[in-house]
């Protein structure tokens, strides 16, 4: 009994300890996918390549920061009002949903006013450079590809494969001008994360049933 | 008896012999267990269940899905042994019982089967689906093996009368080395069936008098058989002598030895130069050149006149546009860069190059490998500032630098219709291999032994080439950089206003010297990171599998900077069965009207040469000379086969597909055009005309495409050649070329003002005959006689011999009677322009 009672116990501080740590992991890595970045006519936008926030290389206490930011916008009661409120509700007013998103809006603006007070003004300059370049990424490839979208004008299809073409060329484009504002340290920052995302989104990924033979 | 004489025999017996001891083994399928590869889906195929129309369709039938003719094992096998969906309690596979399984009792129709009876209850092939089943169901991939190849015998049939019969026996052979006879589990077809029947069992009965083949489908083996029933009487020591000349004679006839069929006889020296002139030069002979060819007693002229119709620019020209047909320059299709008309001046460069090369008679396989391995820039080192300087100078109004001198022409990979990988392997197919694979885009090719994998593979050579601007190569200077530049000096506006402003800059800067946005093709490499790279690659490949020629080995593309050069190199390679045959192909259809194989650009298993020692005889000589294609124009048109007569003779008058004579056929769009041109030309312009290839219809004449998509009327294409059957050169396929009479050719030629202008030209640059005519005021000669000799030239002229007797003096009774003697000229001109002789070749 006295044994059974011991291991339970020790069972359950092994447990508490763990989702301690967890806890704590997540809290440090809370960071990875926070939407640092701006892009053209979408506002502020997550990560544009994986691995991307880990060029910040944000210290522990940022990321710490960072997290309670967070925390602190999505407990706000404003913004879980305006959450619930939902576009589909025939019952919601345009007024009502106007209201809520300038309330969304405005919380936004206040996260990420916290933010630029956590992050340096190294790490800010960086985001700026990094989001122009991806800007200019894509006005590149837009250019690149202006041609052969005017000649798949009445194929859906064939435009939406050129559309995924594209994304790919922009993406190759971007990571190429990354390559010249990147430090040796920020990239190698950048891969390993982009590896340890890789391996977290195919554990994630759910496998699919065998088919019964 | 000559030692490969007696080896033929030895081989035949042993062949005999293996095919009996193999039937003697095995009439029917033994008591064995059956195995899955082997037997099972052979069967389901033979029998119709994964046929086109059953469960091999895209969506199957009744929820039961199998993969085409059986080609995808693992696929069906999942399929067959998977619960069945349909709600009816039942298994299509019942281990427990088996004979109750749906697979057995559908096709016996012991359950409703909407696809009727397909075997007999009890039958072995019920026996052999239960036996399978009650052994487990299993896939048997691993005992089985890999399939090598089939045999057929006997390898030819020639019967002696209607009604025979014969049976074939198919042996397969696999990799393990085991052989079986699978003649009753495989797929049988006649090519046709006037002339051979065919049973399910292999049974091929003679209906008919002619020449086919069966051919026998089992795995992915598919083999032709040729059969044949004499045509005529003449046959063994009946068969009258026939001179053979060349090797192509000596083939040609051994066949028609077989069919009893005996050749006509050469065509007369004004046939032979009409023929000839515009089959090699698409040009009509003047008559001064066919009263001096009738008058030379020279034995050999005709060998002479092959050779300077083969030096003429008319013979460039019209290859150079052949070639352009093959390989798919439409000015529509390529990218103009935004500039109106600049594809045009693309495709006039694709033509010039072609041109340059067939003028200096470089070898094929070097013409295609300028075309195949094309870069946009001239050296690996160029810059995108030396390289768009480099392409303006090809465009400037002043000066202009020569395209073709270029060593390479890369609008092949520029074209809209072959910028995704799938579209780059069809067109190379069609345009090097004459492989139609568009089939196995989706399924096995009914016909061939292409399978979707062997597609995908081939795809892969494809999928690095890139037509468009590899802007991470030059960070300065690039694409982009200069449109914007482009685009900052032609100012705002709207969408069309902009363009034109922008069109407009890019032409100052062509003439300024200045650089140009201009795409290039190259070879991308893909940057390992890109994780949208993986996801586009899956989703439009499938599965990333390893490149592989068709029929070919596996290529690690890693070996090579550009993935194009082992698919040069295994073009080049002596045991490529496609690349060499298919122009052989494409030039002997251009003589004869008909390729040895037939369609010409459809080479496939099951479609073999009408005459496959020739086919083979010719390729090797092709490939033995190092690919000159002068020669092997030379070759055919030295043959008594090229100059046989249209006149047929009782034997041969239903022969069209074994050139025993000339068959008739209209002249191509081009040639006709320009042969009403040339009729109607002022005497001093002809010679002029036909040597100044640039502006004949033979020549680039890229605006008959119409340059960009038709809008509001403007830039359609040509209405001349398109209702005379010019390609567009839109779609991989040599049909796009037609040569069908239609109502508009007929009305075109009898009172088109383009046609009326010809004959009494209101043109300028052009003067016609009749116009000389009247100027000489050869009226007034008009008498008894007098006109014969204007008479005689519009013979010459038009159907390029003098005129019988009898129509000199029916066409001097007309003009006798015209009011104006030089308006009888004109019409028997305008009759003769109308009359089938001049329309077609013969």
């Amino acid at each position: 009994m006295k044994m059974h009672s011991f291991l339970t116990l020790l069972l359950a501080g092994i447990t508490a300890l763990a989702t301690l740590g967890a806890a704590e992991k997540q809290k440090l890595s809370g960071a990875g996918d926070f939407p640092f970045w701006t892009a053209k006519k979408r506002g502020y936008v997550g990560q544009f390549v994986p691995g991307l926030n880990a060029v910040l290389q944000l210290t522990d206490a940022q990321k710490e920061q960072l997290a309670a930011a967070r925390d602190e916008m999505a407990n706000d009661e404003g913004v879980k009002a305006s959450r619930g409120i939902s576009k589909n509700d025939p019952g919601v007013t345009a007024e009502q949903r106007d209201k809520a998103r300038a309330a969304l809006e405005a919380a936004t603006a206040r996260l990420h006013e916290k933010v630029a007070t956590i992050l340096t003004a190294e790490q800010k300059a960086l985001i700026d450079k990094i989001n122009a370049a991806y800007a200019a990424a894509v006005e590149d490839t837009g250019i690149v590809y202006a041609d052969k979208f005017g000649s798949v004008k009445a194929d859906d299809a064939a435009r939406r494969r050129l559309q995924d073409d594209k994304n790919q060329d922009t993406e190759e484009q971007f990571l190429h001008k990354l390559d010249g504002l990147l430090t040796a340290s920020q990239r190698e920052s950048m891969t390993r994360a982009a590896e340890e995302e890789e391996q977290r989104d195919a554990k994630a990924t759910p496998t699919k049933k065998p088919v019964k033979p | 008896m000559r030692p490969r004489q007696l080896a033929r025999i030895w081989i035949g017996l042993a062949g005999l012999w293996l095919a009996a001891a193999a039937g003697a083994q095995s009439d029917r399928p033994t008591n064995a267990e059956p195995s899955f590869r082997r037997h099972v889906i052979p069967l389901l195929s033979r029998i119709g269940c994964s046929a086109r129309e059953c469960h091999g369709s895209f969506a199957g039938q009744g929820g039961f899905q199998l993969s085409l003719f059986g080609y995808d094992f693992e696929a069906d096998h999942k399929e067959i042994t998977q619960d069945a969906d349909g709600g009816e309690g039942e298994v299509r596979v019942n281990l427990t019982d088996p004979a109750k399984s749906l697979l057995v009792m559908k096709p016996t129709v012991q359950m409703k089967h909407k696809g009727k009876e397909r075997i007999k209850k009890d039958s072995w092939e019920h026996q052999l689906l239960v036996r399978w089943i009650a052994s487990g169901a299993k896939d048997d991939s691993v005992k089985t093996g890999e399939f090598d190849r089939l045999e057929v015998f006997p390898r030819e049939i020639v019967f002696k009368n209607p009604g025979e019969k014969a049976q074939l026996k198919v042996l397969a052979h696999w990799k393990d080395g085991t052989v079986e006879d699978v003649t009753q589990l495989t797929r049988f077809r006649s090519n046709d069936d006037s002339v051979a029947g065919l049973s399910d069992q292999g049974f091929v009965e003679c209906k008919g008098k002619g020449d086919t083949h069966v051919v026998a489908f089992y795995d992915n083996g598919v083999t032709p058989i040729p059969v044949m029933l004499p045509v005529g009487e003449f046959v063994g020591a009946k068969y009258p002598p026939v001179r053979t000349p060349t090797k192509v004679d000596e083939l040609i006839v051994a066949k028609l030895r077989k069919l009893g069929v005996v050749p006509s006889e050469l065509c007369s020296d004004a046939e032979f130069l009409r023929r000839a002139s515009l089959d090699v030069a698409g040009t009509l002979p003047t008559p001064g050149e066919v009263t001096t060819f009738l008058a030379n007693q020279s034995p050999d002229k005709r060998a002479k006149k092959i050779d300077e119709l083969l030096d003429s620019p008319g013979h460039a020209a019209w290859w150079a546009t052949r070639l352009c047909d093959f390989t798919g320059n439409s000015a529509r299709e390529i990218f103009s860069e935004g500039v109106t008309d600049l594809n045009g001046e693309f495709a006039r460069q694709w033509w010039d190059w072609i041109y340059r090369r067939v003028a200096k008679n470089e070898p094929y396989d070097k013409l295609a490998a300028g075309i195949i391995l094309a870069t946009s820039r001239s050296a690996p080192g160029q810059s995108y500032k030396d390289y768009a300087l480099e392409m303006a100078s090809y465009l400037r109004s002043d000066h202009r630098a020569d395209f073709a001198q270029r060593e390479s022409m890369p609008y092949f990979w520029a074209r809209k219709n072959v910028q995704k990988p799938e579209d780059r392997a069809l067109a190379f197919a069609h345009a090097f291999l004459g492989v139609r694979i568009e089939c196995a885009q989706c399924h096995k090719h009914p016909f061939d032994q292409w399978t979707k994998t062997d597609y995908v593979q081939f795809q892969q050579f494809f999928e690095p080439v890139r037509y468009d601007s590899n802007i991470r190569r030059d960070d300065d200077v690039n694409f982009v950089t200069v449109t914007k530049e482009v685009r900052a000096a032609a100012g705002g506006g709207k969408d069309m206003q902009m363009r034109d402003a922008q069109s407009g800059e890019i032409r100052r800067r062509i003439d300024a010297g200045e650089i140009i946005p201009v795409h290039e093709v190259y070879i991308a490499t893909r940057n390992p990171r890109s994780t949208t790279a993986k996801q586009n690659a899956q989703a439009y490949s499938g599965r990333v599998l390893t490149p592989k020629l068709l029929g070919g080995e596996k290529v690690l593309l890693g070996e090579y900077a550009d993935p194009r050069e082992p698919l040069m190199r295994w073009l080049r390679s002596k045991e490529n069965p496609f690349f060499a045959r298919a122009f052989v192909n494409r030039v002997w259809a251009a003589y004869f009207h008909r390729g040895l194989i037939e369609p010409a650009d459809d080479i496939n298993l099951a479609n073999p040469p009408v005459n496959a020692e020739l086919m083979d005889y010719l390729a090797d000589d092709f490939i033995a000379h190092g690919y000159d294609m002068k020669r092997l124009h030379r070759v055919i048109l030295s043959s008594d086969a090229y100059q046989r007569s249209w006149r047929p003779n009782p034997s041969n008058e239903l022969d069209e597909k074994n050139f025993s004579r000339f068959i008739l056929r209209r002249l191509p769009a081009e040639v006709l055009l320009d042969a009403m041109t040339l009729a109607t030309a002022a005497s001093e312009r002809q010679r002029k005309f036909a040597d100044d290839v640039a502006s004949r219809q033979i020549g680039p004449n890229v605006a008959a495409f119409g340059l960009a998509e038709a809008f509001a009327g403007r830039n359609l294409p040509d209405y001349a050649l398109t209702a005379f059957g010019k390609p567009a050169r839109e779609v991989n396929c040599d049909c796009e070329r037609t040569t069908v009479p239609t109502l508009l050719q007929a009305l075109y030629t009898r009172n088109d003002p383009e046609t009326l202008a010809r004959i009494e030209s209101q043109r300028q640059e052009m003067p016609a005959w009749i116009t000389e005519l009247r100027a000489a005021n050869r009226a007034e000669q008009a008498g008894t006689g007098r006109m014969d000799p204007v008479i005689a030239e519009v013979f010459l002229r038009t159907v390029s011999r003098p005129p019988t007797s009898e129509e000199l003096q029916k066409a001097g009774a007309d003009i006798a009677a015209a009011k104006d003697p030089i308006n009888g000229v004109r019409d028997l001109l305008w009759a003769m322009l109308n009359t089938r002789e001049f329309t077609v070749n013969h």
